[in-house]
């Protein structure tokens, strides 16, 4: 895989694509962590459930974007495993966030948007 | 419900069983939650559980279904070699059921048995009996309940319109007593019907069967 990520390779990133990278943006989190961060960022608006959420995981190892992490609390539950981003999963939601702030940037600066606010 | 749930997890079986022990674990873990809430969490909680099942099926054979089209050379190839396999295991079946597992369209298939005559010191062996030979047999033997004969025969049929090739065989007394089958119209022969030079009953008895 080509070191150099290219945000037109993922972007745009897939709503809950993008809720699972942000939910890890903090450090490793299991699968229940993960729903419960996303549903907790986005005030219970997104939720993910868990069928979905690991076949996603899944995809996400498979890209090099997230990887299982070996950081975890000593009490937890054994079974309970942890993932966490890679350098490129950093890079790719780095870029997808730019990307989405150049959208808000220019929909700030439409007249009709601007009119619509102050209305 | 929670039964209902491990059955639905079947359906994401290509899934490795540490997966599908983590989904069951976080499943339960979002029902718990939910029941502090009440019940109707609950029901929205289950609702959206199966349907996640549901969904991720789904995403799971458009998966499967990308990755084989992305690979057209291999998935041909698996396609031809199923359809090869499939079409030999229904042949061998199809033969192995008409020969081996249909049994015979008679009563008691088990108790029929086919005889032939050998003579061997001229190295004749299992050749059809004439239809005399089955006659003595039928009066002197007490080893069957019941014997009789047949041989393939073929004739012409004439009409107003032209002539016929009909394919049938010729029979000995007893045949339909023996295999216990009815004709598909008119009657079987009557006791003196059956007899006649060299006792095999033909169409010069005015009588055919239809089978």
């Amino acid at each position: 895989m080509p070191d150099r990520v290219r945000s037109v390779d993922y972007a745009p990133l897939k709503p809950r694509v993008l809720h699972i990278l942000l939910a890890l943006a903090d450090g490793p989190r299991h699968g229940y962590s993960i729903m419960q961060e996303v549903a907790a960022r986005t005030d219970g608006q997104v939720r993910v459930w868990p069928a979905a959420l690991y076949g996603t995981l899944r995809e996400l190892e498979d890209l090099d974007l997230i990887a299982e992490s070996g950081k975890r609390p000593s009490d937890d539950d054994e079974r309970r495993r942890y993932f966490g981003l890679t350098a490129r999963g950093k890079r790719v939601l780095n870029e997808e966030v730019r990307r989405l702030e150049a959208i808000v940037d220019h929909a700030r600066a439409s007249r009709a948007l601007r009119k619509e606010r102050s209305a | 419900m929670k039964r209902l749930y491990s059955r639905l997890l079947w359906l994401l079986r290509a899934r490795d069983p540490q997966e599908q022990q983590a989904i069951k674990d976080d499943a339960e873990h979002l029902l718990e939650a939910a029941r502090t809430r009440g019940r109707r969490a609950v029901a929205t909680t289950w609702l959206a559980l199966i349907g996640d099942l549901v969904l991720a099926t789904g995403q799971d054979l458009a998966r499967a279904l990308r990755s084989l089209m992305r690979a057209p050379g291999f998935t041909v190839t698996v396609s031809m070699l199923l359809g090869l396999g499939v079409a030999a295991t229904t042949t061998l079946f199809a033969l192995v059921n008409a020969v081996m597992l249909t049994p015979l369209p008679y009563d008691d298939p088990e108790r029929l048995v086919m005889i032939w005559e050998s003579n061997v010191p001229q190295q004749r062996l299992r050749e059809g009996p004439s239809p005399g030979a089955v006659d003595d047999w039928a009066a002197n033997s007490d080893a069957f309940d019941a014997l009789t004969g047949w041989w393939t025969a073929s004739a012409t049929l004439r009409g107003r319109d032209g002539s016929a090739p009909v394919a049938g065989v010729q029979v000995t007394k007893g045949f339909f007593e023996v295999f216990r089958r009815a004709p598909l119209l008119g009657r079987t022969f009557a006791g003196d019907e059956y007899l006649g030079a060299p006792s095999i009953t033909s169409g010069r008895a005015g009588n055919v069967s239809l089978s």
